[in-house]
């Protein structure tokens, strides 16, 4: 593994439509950095800066497709990397 | 001043390795040996499908089955429900969706392990078969739906240098291709999980980095990394088949949920399923150059299929586009490389890391090239070749030595074998199938080179800690202690020679690897002698130090004082990551080899007998000569198996041979002499001039035995494995 894993990794699970899932996942998507990372829930992983941008493009685009309740973990790597 | 004398089996030297002769003798305990009390077995369900939809997971009958103490899916993870090295991107146990034919789906645990299989083969999954998108051009198509949120495209790498558009007197293009190689190392996946008092677990595994399988664990068993430890298990073979996590987060689940020690051991079918591939790749080149020979231009664009989940392919990419054009001068280049996730086979680290696929490709086109223009295939890449002081493709210079112009001569040089035999050494060897005729030989050659260690801006580092003492006898005694995986190339061996010529002590025990110490990276990127070592060879130095300050006197009164310790880390020069135009200082040094290779071909009937591999290397330096041999022949063994006979075909995205009967590897009776010609130029910046060994014998066998071909067929071979209908012309 010769490059360093990602920096950040945020996972994210949303409470409301259906539609504001599918909108986080959809804004979140463009940023290349967008995996599923469960039952319901998205993670975005890569550089810290790209990772928060993405990520509250995420959460903008839930909120405004009707989301009450987020739930988001920051994860960084540990010091073994 | 306390001195340190001669002393035997030290660096330089041919020293025995201590798992040489229980592995010969079958003896050598492998983690598939590992056994506790009250140990149960794990076992898999895996899906059929290589794209499906989970309707839903039905484990009553599994659980109901006698003898089974668990089942357990994706709802039972109770930490993070992805792994990935780079991106985590890969369910532990998928939810929803499968994504290629063998991801995991549920686990079991079971007093025996066929019953355990039987118990997987009773639960119930309702699946929704869907279309899989097997075709890597296809998964960059837009329109395509795709298999993660951020599309299909993982990762794209574009080198810009010079002029990409300059045009050369003589032009040629090429189109190749790589097919899916193995790993095929020959111990299957296996660990060993004990639940410990702490409420964490004790994994023994073989695998070729702890601590980031650690790191994995943790977060899916949503334990602290200190409750989760691991050892190393005896190591059949990596090859960077172990980088990923395979069975780790299976067996530590089913062994905290029954609070029994758990085993997983795979099949060598489940292998197939249990671990990445060598991602194959689709590439086109156009080498533009004078008419005495010199490169002016290359412009490639390279595919790489990725698989279904990450791994290391994002790396692989950035390997794939950085030694694009090969170890050549080449003052313009456009370089276009792409990794894309379909629903094939996961594809991660494999020796030779994206080196392979476009050397493959690269010395293709040299020797066409040498054809275009008349000239001699060695003069021409002779000509072009990369020296320090060289500008790479990617703007950094070439700062450790790198003769290629040597080893190419050096192979050149080196005697011819003699006439064809006859017999058993023929094409088609005992079967008999001729006595000569319509057998042609011929000659060819290849010169690869690669990054040793990490790249693009990896804090890459090992650590180590030395103690030094008395034994029971009054003589000196030291350990040595790090998380480095012993893998089968002979690391143990080589702390041991490091300490022993560091303290001037020759009772040098090294102690089993494990998280108990810091991270010694993964036994990978060729880069553990000069890694590990590198730590071992600091540590040395501050005991040496510590023991100075007692004052000048032998060693052995020295220690009357009390034992001597030291724990360093040793990380190598400062990387950076690539532009936007694939510009950056990404890589600390490399290794050159370049290899001869003699064939006959029956021409009539595709057979092939490779007669002898000669081959240079440069290995900065040979700690132990006898394991650097082993090593060259080893890759060089890998590198033929690719050339002519190893490829995981899938169809659909199904595996069609996933087993040792219908996916052939190279046996003693394919391998040829090997006449070897070994290279010390020191790397000025590390420790003994170390550099790494492991991959390049794999990287330019490969294409020398496919150059060969050519000149004996006059068939064009854009593709590896070669089949024998390609050299029949069928």
């Amino acid at each position: 593994m010769p490059v360093p894993p990602a920096e950040l990794t945020a996972h994210f699970t949303i409470d409301g439509p259906d539609a504001a899932r599918a909108a986080a996942v959809e804004a979140a998507g463009p940023s290349g950095l967008a995996r599923h990372g469960g039952p319901g829930e998205t993670l975005i992983a890569g550089p810290r800066a790209a990772v928060l941008a993405a990520l509250g493009d995420a959460v903008q685009a839930a909120l405004a497709a009707g989301a009450h309740a987020l739930d988001v973990r920051l994860e960084a790597p540990t010091e073994s990397r | 001043m306390t001195t340190v004398v001669g002393t035997r089996s030290g660096v330089g030297e041919s020293v025995r390795r201590p798992d040489g002769i229980p592995k010969v003798k079958g003896e050598f305990a492998y983690a598939s040996d590992l056994w506790a009390d009250r140990m149960l077995w794990g076992s898999t369900l895996r899906s059929p499908h290589p794209r499906a939809k989970i309707r839903s997971i039905e484990i009553a009958a599994a659980l109901a089955t006698p003898g089974v103490h668990a089942v357990l899916t994706h709802e039972d993870v109770p930490g993070r429900k992805t792994y990935g090295l780079e991106i985590p991107d890969q369910p532990v146990l998928a939810w929803e969706d499968v994504r290629y034919q063998g991801e995991a789906v549920a686990i079991v645990a079971a007093d025996h392990p066929e019953t355990a299989r039987a118990a997987a083969r009773r639960i119930e999954v309702d699946w929704e078969v869907l279309e899989p998108l097997t075709d890597p051009e296809r998964a960059l198509d837009p329109a395509v739906a795709p298999l993660h949120p951020s599309g299909n495209l993982l990762r794209h790498v574009h080198i810009e240098h010079g002029d990409p558009a300059a045009e050369g007197e003589v032009v040629v293009t090429g189109e190749y291709e790589v097919g899916m190689q193995d790993q095929a190392f020959l111990g299957p996946e296996s660990g060993l999980a004990v639940p410990s008092e702490d409420g964490g677990v004790d994994l023994y595994i073989a695998t070729q980095w702890l601590h980031v399988d650690r790191d994995q664990l943790a977060a899916s068993l949503d334990l602290e990394p200190e409750r989760v430890r691991l050892v190393l298990g005896g190591v059949g073979g990596a090859f960077g088949g172990r980088e990923d996590l395979s069975m780790q987060v299976h067996a530590c689940l089913l062994a905290l949920h029954t609070g029994r020690p758990v085993k997983m051991m795979y099949g060598r079918e489940e292998s197939f399923f249990g671990h990445i591939h060598r991602h194959p790749a689709r590439m086109r080149y156009e080498h533009h150059a004078t008419r005495d020979g010199r490169l002016v231009a290359v412009r490639a664009r390279v595919l790489l299929d990725g698989g279904a989940y990450a791994s290391s392919s994002t790396a692989v990419c950035s390997n794939a586009a950085s030694f694009a054009v090969g170890p050549y001068d080449v003052p313009n280049v456009r370089v276009d490389a792409s990794v894309v996730y379909t629903d094939n086979p996961p594809c991660g680290a494999m020796r030779g890391f994206g080196a392979v696929q476009t050397c493959f490709a690269h010395e293709a086109q040299m020797d066409k090239l040498a054809v275009a223009l008349e000239m001699d295939p060695v003069e021409l890449r002779r000509r072009n070749a990369l020296s320090t002081g060289s500008i790479l493709p990617t703007g950094a210079p070439v700062r450790c030595p790198a003769p290629v112009a040597e080893l190419l001569e050096r192979v050149r040089d080196m005697p011819l074998p003699g006439p064809r035999a006859d017999g058993g050494d023929l094409p088609g060897g005992v079967a008999g199938v001729t006595r000569g005729e319509g057998v042609v030989r011929g000659v060819g050659y290849a010169v690869g080179f690669k990054n040793i260690g990490y790249s693009e801006g990896f804090d890459d580092y090992s650590t180590a800690r030395v103690r030094v003492s008395l034994a029971a006898d009054g003589e000196p005694f030291a350990e040595v202690h790090s998380a480095a995986a012993e893998v089968g190339q002979g690391l143990v061996t080589v702390q041991a020679q490091i300490a022993r010529s560091e303290l001037g002590v020759e009772r040098v025990v090294v102690l089993p690897a494990d998280t108990q110490v810091g991270s010694a990276g993964s036994s990978s990127a060729s880069r553990q002698t000069m890694m590990t070592g590198g730590a071992v060879y600091t540590a040395c130095r501050a005991v040496m130090e510590l023991l100075r300050e007692r004052g000048d006197a032998p060693l052995e009164e020295l220690l009357r004082d009390g034992p001597v310790e030291a724990t360093r880390e040793y990380h190598h020069r400062e990387t950076f990551p690539l532009d936007a135009n694939g510009q950056g200082d990404a890589h600390v040094t490399f290794a050159f080899a370049a290899h001869r290779a003699i064939v006959d071909v029956d021409v009539e009937l595709g057979l092939v007998k490779v007669v002898e591999i000669a081959t240079a290397q440069d290995v900065g330096k040979a700690v132990n000569p006898q394991a650097v041999e082993g090593q060259i022949e080893g890759g060089i063994a890998q590198g033929l198996g690719l050339a002519l006979m190893e490829e995981i075909v899938v169809v659909d995205g199904q595996v069609r041979n996933a087993s040792f009967t219908d996916y052939l590897i190279p046996t003693v009776l394919d391998m040829p002499p090997v006449r070897l010609d070994v290279l010390e130029l020191g790397d000025p910046d590390a420790p003994y001039g170390l550099r790494g060994v492991g991959e390049p014998p794999t990287i330019s066998s490969t294409p020398a035995i496919v150059s060969a071909l050519r000149a004996a067929t006059g068939q064009a071979l854009t593709r590896v494995p070669v089949r024998p209908d390609d050299l029949a012309g069928l």
